[in-house]
């Protein structure tokens, strides 16, 4: 007796190539939607792995490969935050003559806050940061612009030592 | 069992189209935004308000981007005739220095990281210059065999980038009015 042919039911070729479509421009979004977060996670747990809060990079030349398009004109200062741990505190005192700024961004990329020398004069820097403002992990950058001059590099790298990035858990004192 | 073999090979091609057109667009697609000689800027970098596409190239290209009220970055990445900025080339940059409380033009290679030069000259600003804004500057990119003020090396693509930072407010409105540098090609290719 011959064996009974296959009864299932095959999809047409149509239907597969519709589904094909649909695959390749799912795939799409769904990356072009991510990779911002991807990237983003990747740099915030980079800054995390360094353990000091805030990093606080050397001088940027052609050694430095983490994150594109770096100027080798700005000192930088990197505090990776996690909400969780409680709102961020953020203090910077004292002044620097040429240009400073602080950026906070979202683990989407955003860019929802930024403070510079040219708002807060030398009053300083005192904040705090939650989740009504940013997601729960973010990251927070700081430029300070150099020169050429060595000793502006050195007023550089003292200003970038005076900021704090901290739980404000951290920051108060417990009795 | 030719069939089943055929679909996988459909649907892994499917797949490789969907990221490959992700990759294509994210990495070559110029950018959108306005345009000031041979300079593009994108004026929704690091915005909330950035599409998904802006969000998604800036990310890869220039990631943790200042929002345009604080830095408006342009790029060039071909010359003023059209032709492709090539890191083995002499350039000379014309320009008038901006109003921004701070700018600088910087080279990169393809891969967007500085050009391994042991100069460690990668930039020029209105500082190094030495130029207050609407005084006229002059430099040149090109490799050490040039004694360039911005040096290259290796062959491939150069990018450069004019950051503007605290743009004056006439450019904070309409940053097309910028008065961009000239990018020409100084002395024939090798």
């Amino acid at each position: 007796m011959r064996r009974s042919l296959d009864r299932r039911k095959t999809w047409p070729w149509q239907r597969h190539l519709l589904l094909a479509v649909l695959l390749a421009a799912s795939l799409h979004l769904l990356a072009v939607f991510l990779i911002p977060r991807l990237i983003m996670n990747r740099v915030i747990a980079t800054a995390a792995a360094e353990g000091a809060r805030p990093y606080l990079p050397p001088p940027i030349d052609h050694t430095h490969r983490r994150v594109v398009m770096p100027s080798p004109d700005l000192l930088y200062a990197v505090c990776a935050y996690d909400l969780a741990d409680g709102p961020l505190q953020i203090k910077l005192n004292g002044s620097y003559p040429r240009y400073w700024s602080i950026a906070l961004y979202n683990s989407n990329s955003d860019n929802f806050l930024t403070i510079s020398s040219d708002a807060i004069g030398e009053r300083g820097v005192d904040i705090t940061i939650d989740e009504t403002r940013s997601t729960r992990q973010g990251l927070l950058l700081m430029r300070v612009m150099t020169g050429a001059s060595p000793q502006w590099l050195a007023e550089a790298e003292a200003f970038r030592k005076q900021l704090v990035c901290r739980p404000v858990a951290q920051l108060t004192n417990v009795n | 069992m030719k069939r089943r073999v055929s679909l996988v090979l459909l649907y892994l091609a499917a797949a490789s189209v969907g990221l490959g057109s992700t990759w294509f667009i994210l990495k070559r697609v110029g950018l959108e935004g306005v345009t000031a000689g041979a300079w593009r800027a994108d004026l929704l970098a690091g915005s909330a308000d950035a599409g998904l596409y802006t969000r998604a190239r800036i990310a890869v290209n220039a990631v943790l981007a200042l929002d345009r009220s604080e830095t408006i970055y342009f790029l060039a990445t071909q010359d003023d005739r059209g032709k492709p900025l090539r890191a083995e080339c002499r350039y000379r940059l014309n320009g008038v220095a901006p109003h921004a409380a701070w700018w600088s033009i910087t080279a990169y290679a393809d891969d967007n990281f500085l050009f391994p030069v042991e100069s460690h000259r990668y930039s020029a600003s209105g500082n190094s210059l030495n130029v207050r804004a609407d005084e006229i500057f002059s430099i040149t990119i090109g490799p050490e065999s040039t004694n360039p003020d911005i040096e290259t090396v290796g062959t491939g693509a150069l990018r450069l980038t004019l950051r503007l930072y605290k743009p004056g407010a006439a450019l904070q409105r309409n940053p097309a009015t910028l008065k961009a540098p000239t990018i020409e090609l100084a002395e024939v290719c090798p």
